[in-house]
């Protein structure tokens, strides 16, 4: 008597489809075992209510007679999960062991004839085994038999989880942004992401770890069921053996429904898991260009389902905390940063600034009492602070330091506090936007008044010592002028201590513009030789390494080569214009050696006596430089060895 | 040696140091010159230019006992005397404004002086 609700055969080609797999089920169920008896012998209330509810596609369950025996819909048999098909034919209270007073109520209140609704209603199921949090609107409403009397309720099941879970997942990672805002410590970040998420995923233990390069744990806090530690012994990556690690090294999640029954898992894993007493975890890694930068992982003491959302909600908290503790990190970096710049503006006796990008705005300068300070943004810095025959000067660095993105730096006067010439030595470095361009300038200037003073004071002093020297050497020039007057060769005396004063003044100016400090080799030759070949260079060829000499042996150099000049001059290769002078050194073990070569000129003699030249040469020279020098009056040039020790003339460092 | 082109020429001397002037007076008289006036001092050398006239040229001491030479200076180019100073300062010696001036270096041989003042003549 199948049709005899009516659900087949009355809608052509319906066949035994019809009130779907639940219809087929309900027809073929064996009624007569439970209390409603044979389908044959249902009240025709009990037929219709049936139809009605396998015809529905919302979930619908009927709870018939005092017992509550349930007759229910495709629909519904996809919320009953594991439960069906055993729930149908079966007494309502005991189908739903864990809600049966929850059951027990619906059934009083619908079998009194009164109606219940709830929404949103929270539900603890076991449908597949494991605990479930489970979300319902639920509407019972009584079915009355032919004589008015309730003698079932059905019951719309519209299960509400995901859009709650939806809804709770955005609460909470809104929670968690508006925690993550108010936070600026990266360690507190941490410890509240993960305090959060372990509430909201009611498990028993919620670590984060960020990674660094070598793959150390940089930051580690872990959550416990409501005590927070930095649990050192938990090392999130290698907790459970290095084939888990391995697979979180490369993003791979860890799900562990079941430690037990996870196929996935061997034996050594699983004594890890349970040595921990993880009895099934769930852990993210974050890979960020091939390397693990940050696992997230929650643990559960017993066997739990992990639903796609509670990965999803795992991965964005893990995403959320890099980010936030990146960010913090940054923070406190550009903190720390600006601390101890004003640290150092506070400890700096050097004049701070700020200048704008274009050097048009002085945004700030603290001026030590050295120059004004200025407390407000002006344009009128350069004004105010250079004197205008100064301003180009200052301006054209600026330009150039601005074109190179380059650091600006320049020793310039400034006008003082007080109104007067000062100098300072005024550094800045341009800081640089995301873009590369420069945002501003921070600039460093201290005051070197005083240097250039003693500059200038000695600059004075050594100008001062020089004019006497010279008017010395002038005055002894004159003394032996006088004195040799009326003598026989008179003039050749005469022009032979002028020659010499004027080698030795020409060697005092070289040192002079050096500040008596040290001289090179070339300009000792070539301020030496250069007034002997005036009007024809090319007879002269001086080539060597750059290498400078102390006072002393510079003015014994500088005497040498003169004399040498003067012998070339009068006799050897400079007395013809086709003659040569070559002068070459090397230096190699610390020693120098130099050549002196003339060619080009007449067939040289030997002098028959030795004169003043020869001696100052041969004897003084090498006395003077504590080394060795050949003169040789070769026929074809005069050639001049001299080699010496490095140590004798290099500059004291 | 009198067919020189320095022959007869008149030349003004502001030198502080005595030996010096001498060996001037020595070297010009050698190149057929002739001392017009020496000076010391240069409020004297200012004041003596005008009576020393005829002037061909000068030479200028720059550092005259810690006074500078200066003004003498600006005198002779204002009555369109050429002149060169006499210095040990150095060819950077000079104060901007005069860095164009030919300088004899002291101690100047002879050869130079004659060069410097042909120089000066000439022009």
């Amino acid at each position: 008597m199948s049709e005899s609700f009516g659900l087949t055969n009355q809608h052509p080609g319906g066949g035994n489809t019809t009130g779907g797999e639940m219809g087929a089920l309900v027809r073929g169920y064996d009624w007569a075992r439970t209390p409603l008896g044979p389908i044959a012998a249902w009240p025709q209330c009990l037929k219709t209510a049936t139809a009605l509810v396998l015809n529905s596609a919302v979930p619908i369950v009927m709870l018939w007679g005092p017992d509550g025996i349930m007759i229910y819909n495709d629909a519904y048999s996809v919320f009953a999960g594991g439960r069906h098909p055993r729930l149908l034919g079966s007494k309502v209270l005991e189908g739903w062991p864990e809600v049966a007073d929850f059951n027990a109520n619906v059934m009083k209140v619908g079998m009194a004839g009164g109606t219940l609704a709830y929404r949103d209603q929270e539900l603890t199921l076991y449908r597949t085994g494991a605990a479930e949090q489970v979300w319902m609107n639920l509407d019972y409403s009584p079915v009355l038999d032919e004589s008015g009397t309730p003698a079932g309720v059905i019951a719309i099941v519209i299960e509400t989880t995901d859009r709650i879970l939806a809804e709770r997942r955005l609460n909470f990672l809104f929670a968690l942004g508006e925690e993550f805002r108010r936070i600026t410590d990266p360690t507190e970040i941490t410890a509240r992401a993960t305090e959060m998420l372990g509430r909201q995923l009611r498990v028993a233990a919620v670590g984060y770890a960020g990674f660094d390069e070598q793959e150390t744990i940089v930051t580690e806090r872990c959550w416990h069921g409501g005590t927070m530690q930095n649990d050192a012994a938990v090392d999130p990556l290698n907790r459970f053996g290095p084939r888990i690690a391995a697979a979180l090294r490369q993003g791979h999640s860890l799900i562990v429904d079941d430690v037990e029954s996870d196929a996935t898992l061997d034996d050594a894993e699983r004594a890890a898991f349970a040595a921990q007493g993880v009895g099934a975890a769930l852990a993210v890694p974050l890979v960020r260009n091939g390397r693990l930068t940050a696992i997230l992982y929650a643990d559960y003491p017993t066997q739990r389902r992990w639903t796609r959302d509670d990965e999803v909600v795992a991965r964005d908290v893990a995403e959320r905390t890099r980010a936030a503790v990146e960010r913090a990190a940054v923070e406190t970096a550009i903190r720390d940063s600006e601390e101890r710049f004003r640290a150092l503006v506070q400890a700096s006796s050097d004049v701070i600034y700020q200048m704008s990008a274009d050097w048009h705005e002085l945004r700030e300068l603290a001026g030590r009492n050295f120059i004004a300070d200025t407390t407000h943004v002006s344009r009128t810095w350069l004004q105010d602070y250079i004197f205008p025959e100064d301003q180009k000067q200052v301006t054209d660095a600026i330009d150039e330091a601005i074109r190179g993105k380059s650091p600006f730096e320049l020793e310039h006067r400034v006008r003082r506090v007080d109104g007067t010439v000062g100098w300072t030595l005024s550094r800045a470095v341009p800081l640089l936007d995301r873009n590369g361009e420069i945002a501003q300038w921070f600039g460093a200037a201290s005051d070197v008044t005083a240097r250039r003073q003693t500059q200038e004071h000695l600059r004075l002093l050594v100008d001062e010592l020089n004019h006497r020297v010279k008017n010395t050497l002038a005055t002894v020039q004159s003394i032996v002028t006088q004195v040799v007057r009326g003598m026989p060769h008179s003039e050749d005396v005469r022009g032979a201590i002028e020659s010499r004063l004027g080698a030795l003044s020409r060697s005092h100016d070289l040192l002079t513009r050096e500040s008596w400090e040290t001289a090179s080799l070339q300009d000792i030759a070539d301020q030496a030789l250069r007034p002997f070949v005036d009007g024809n260079a090319d007879q002269l060829t001086i080539t060597g390494d750059e290498i400078r000499f102390r006072p002393k042996i510079a003015l014994a150099l500088g005497m040498a080569f003169h004399e040498l000049a003067t012998n070339a001059a009068k006799y050897g290769a400079l007395s013809t214009s086709a003659g040569r002078i070559v002068i070459t050194w090397s230096t190699a073990d610390d020693r120098l050696r130099l050549q002196w070569r003339e060619r080009g000129g007449p067939a040289v003699v030997p002098p028959e006596k030795k004169g003043f030249g020869s001696r100052l040469i041969e004897r003084g020279l090498a006395y003077d430089l504590d080394g060795s020098v050949r003169l040789d009056y070769a026929p074809a040039g005069v050639t001049c060895d001299i080699e010496m020790p490095l140590a004798a003339g290099a500059p004291k460092t | 040696m009198n067919d020189k082109p320095l022959n007869g020429r008149r030349i003004f001397v502001v030198e502080d140091e005595s030996a010096i002037v001498m060996l001037l007076e020595d070297m010009l008289e050698e190149l057929g010159c002739e001392l017009a006036a020496a000076s010391a001092r240069p409020a004297q050398a200012i004041a003596a230019i005008p009576r020393s006239t005829p002037i061909d040229a000068a030479i200028l001491d720059i550092n005259l006992d810690g006074q500078t030479s200066y003004d003498v200076a600006d005198a002779l180019a204002a009555s369109g005397i050429p002149f060169a100073f006499a210095t040990g300062y150095g060819s950077n010696g000079l104060k901007d404004g005069y860095a164009h001036r030919p300088v004899l270096q002291k101690p100047f041989t002879l050869v130079e002086l004659e060069r410097t003042l042909s120089h000066l003549i000439q022009r």
